[in-house]
């Protein structure tokens, strides 16, 4: 990084500034309306086998001016036998005044699915799991929701989709190193934007396609859940010391591809697996303009023994 | 706080989301109908109640960017596209001469041009462009000319095309005004004219135009905040009243 000049630095109130943070600092958080028991922030870390795990989603300053919930949501666990960490992280979409609902049981479905898919320990075979399953669950669970919430007996699953409708990003990583020292990963992005990136020594490397990349003009529309999709899972192995970001577009859109200033941020913050909760403080940076829900899940495979 | 040397990758890039006030400054604009103020005095206070309002929000003016044009004979910039926490003070739109639609078409084009470049320049991804377009009506350019500044303003394969929303006051017809629409019905998001509504009084009427249009830059903000890149311009006329069809 020689010649680069350090583009982040602390505010006074202890958060990350990654290049201009506008005008954010000032924003004063308003309660969600009508959303009760929804935390503004939620967090979890630790370790299984070889890998360290950390994930934090939080409500974006879009939200926290406006008085809208955390529409966010993820998922991270592991299968019974500790062999695969299992995650998911989905973005409920604005419109729908239950989307937030709709991302929360993405991530349910998904994850147990994958629990269950991945009974056979390291045996199991990635490339057979049953991800149109998942989506069917998925979509059922909404739908479900839906019916009740809105207390009709029927309904299409465009209409849910006015309501409660979400992306959603699902993984599994193996615990442990096969015989080659690497470790098998599975990544399915099932709707709309959020995406997945590896960290390795030579810089970010999407594995999923990244929103918006080379577009002059901003804009473009996600394919939100409940809907009929046919997901193609991406399987790759990670290596000794690679790192593997799950995100919602809230962390995505400023990351980009991960060759500019936010990723050079995180990738300095991310050499090793942090704190967990200053993990929170580094996904929550100001930064202009940038004010969506972030939820991300960092994924730590230990690098050899030295 | 510094900024790095290498802080204009295409993944350093800010959102930003212009707008464009388009404003009739013909002869016509200046003779009060009816009210105490001419259309002229109403429009003079748009500016300043819109930014008033992205002012009274921390990070509304982060993502916003505001310019005017003018047009009579000939159209000129009133305001160049910029912050509107650095605009100070607030341009006034005056009246002369006559009414060519072409000539306002044609120096948007240029101007959208020059803006994006320049905010390419400064690291920003922007959003197309959204013009309010304020006229009392009968532009007094060849019809022939106008079609095809409007077609050239709007031609598909230019990328910054803005979306066009006129406002018609006075003698301005519903049929005149939903030619210059952008996109029109049938696409995908199209906009639509407005038309003040036969013998309400001009003044008032614009005075709306500002409420639409706040209220648009707010909505629009939101749906960047919440979708990044996947949102975008949403025109918000819900408070709009009976002055307007």
């Amino acid at each position: 990084m020689t010649g680069t000049e350090v583009a982040w630095a602390r505010h006074p109130n202890g958060r990350w500034i990654v290049g201009d943070a506008g005008n954010q600092p000032s924003v004063v958080a308003v309660p969600p309306v009508l959303v009760r028991r929804r935390p503004d922030v939620t967090l979890d870390g630790g370790r299984v086998g070889m890998l360290d795990y950390r994930a934090a989603s939080l409500r974006g300053i879009g939200h926290l001016e406006t008085g809208k919930p955390r529409q966010d949501s993820y998922v991270v666990t592991v299968t019974r036998d500790d062999h695969w960490l299992v995650g998911c992280v989905a973005d409920g979409v604005s419109d729908g005044r239950m989307s937030h609902r709709a991302a929360d049981l993405a991530c349910e479905k998904l994850a147990a699915e994958l629990i269950d898919g991945l009974a056979a320990g390291p045996a199991a075979d990635l490339d057979r799991l049953d991800w149109a399953a998942g989506v069917a669950g998925v979509n059922a669970a909404i739908h479900r929701e839906f019916l009740h919430t809105a207390k009709v007996e029927e309904a299409a699953l465009a209409d849910v989709r006015t309501l409660m409708s979400t992306t959603a990003v699902a993984f599994a990583v193996a615990t442990q190193a096969d015989a080659d020292g690497t470790h098998r990963a599975v990544i399915a992005s099932l709707a709309g934007d959020s995406a997945a990136l590896v960290l390795d020594g030579d810089g970010w490397r999407p594995v999923t396609a990244v929103k918006g990349e080379g577009e002059e003009v901003a804009s473009n529309a996600v394919r939100p859940l409940p809907r009929e999709v046919e997901p193609e899972p991406v399987t790759l192995t990670l290596r000794p010391g690679d790192v593997l970001a799950v995100i919602t577009d809230g962390i995505g859109d400023p990351l980009g591809g991960g060759g500019g200033v936010v990723g050079r941020f995180l990738a300095e913050q991310w050499a090793e697996p942090p704190d967990t909760i200053e993990f929170a403080n580094q996904v929550g940076f100001y930064r202009k303009t940038f004010m969506d829900d972030r939820t991300v899940i960092a994924v730590w495979v230990a690098p050899e023994p030295t | 706080m510094t900024t790095s040397a290498t802080d204009t990758h295409g993944d350093d890039r800010l959102l930003v989301l212009p707008f464009y006030i388009v404003v009739d400054v013909s002869l016509s604009m200046s003779v009060p109908q009816g009210g105490d103020k001419s259309a002229i005095q109403a429009a003079n206070e748009i500016l300043p109640t819109v930014i008033d309002g992205i002012e009274a929000s921390p990070t509304l003016g982060d993502v916003v960017r505001l310019g005017a044009v003018d047009f009579s004979d000939d159209a000129r910039v009133v305001l160049r596209l910029d912050d509107v926490r650095n605009v100070n003070p607030i341009p006034q739109f005056t009246v002369r001469g006559a009414t060519s639609y072409a000539a306002a078409f044609r120096l948007l084009r240029q101007e959208i041009e020059k803006d994006y470049a320049q905010l390419r320049g400064d690291n920003y991804k922007a959003y197309r462009p959204a013009v309010f377009f304020i006229t009392d009506g009968e532009p007094t350019d060849d019809q022939a000319d106008i079609v095809a500044a409007y077609n050239d303003l709007t031609d598909p394969s230019f990328k910054l095309r803005p979306n066009l929303i006129p406002f018609g006051v006075g003698t301005a017809t519903k049929d005149q005004l939903d030619q210059w629409v952008y996109p029109k019905e049938g696409s995908k998001k199209p906009m639509r004219s407005y038309v003040m509504r036969d013998g309400a009084d001009p003044a008032k009427a614009i005075t709306k135009v500002a409420e639409i249009l706040l209220s648009s830059v707010i909505a629009s903000a939101q749906s960047v905040s919440e979708q990044g890149s996947a949102g975008g311009f949403v025109l918000d006329d819900e408070d709009l009243d009976s002055d307007w069809n």
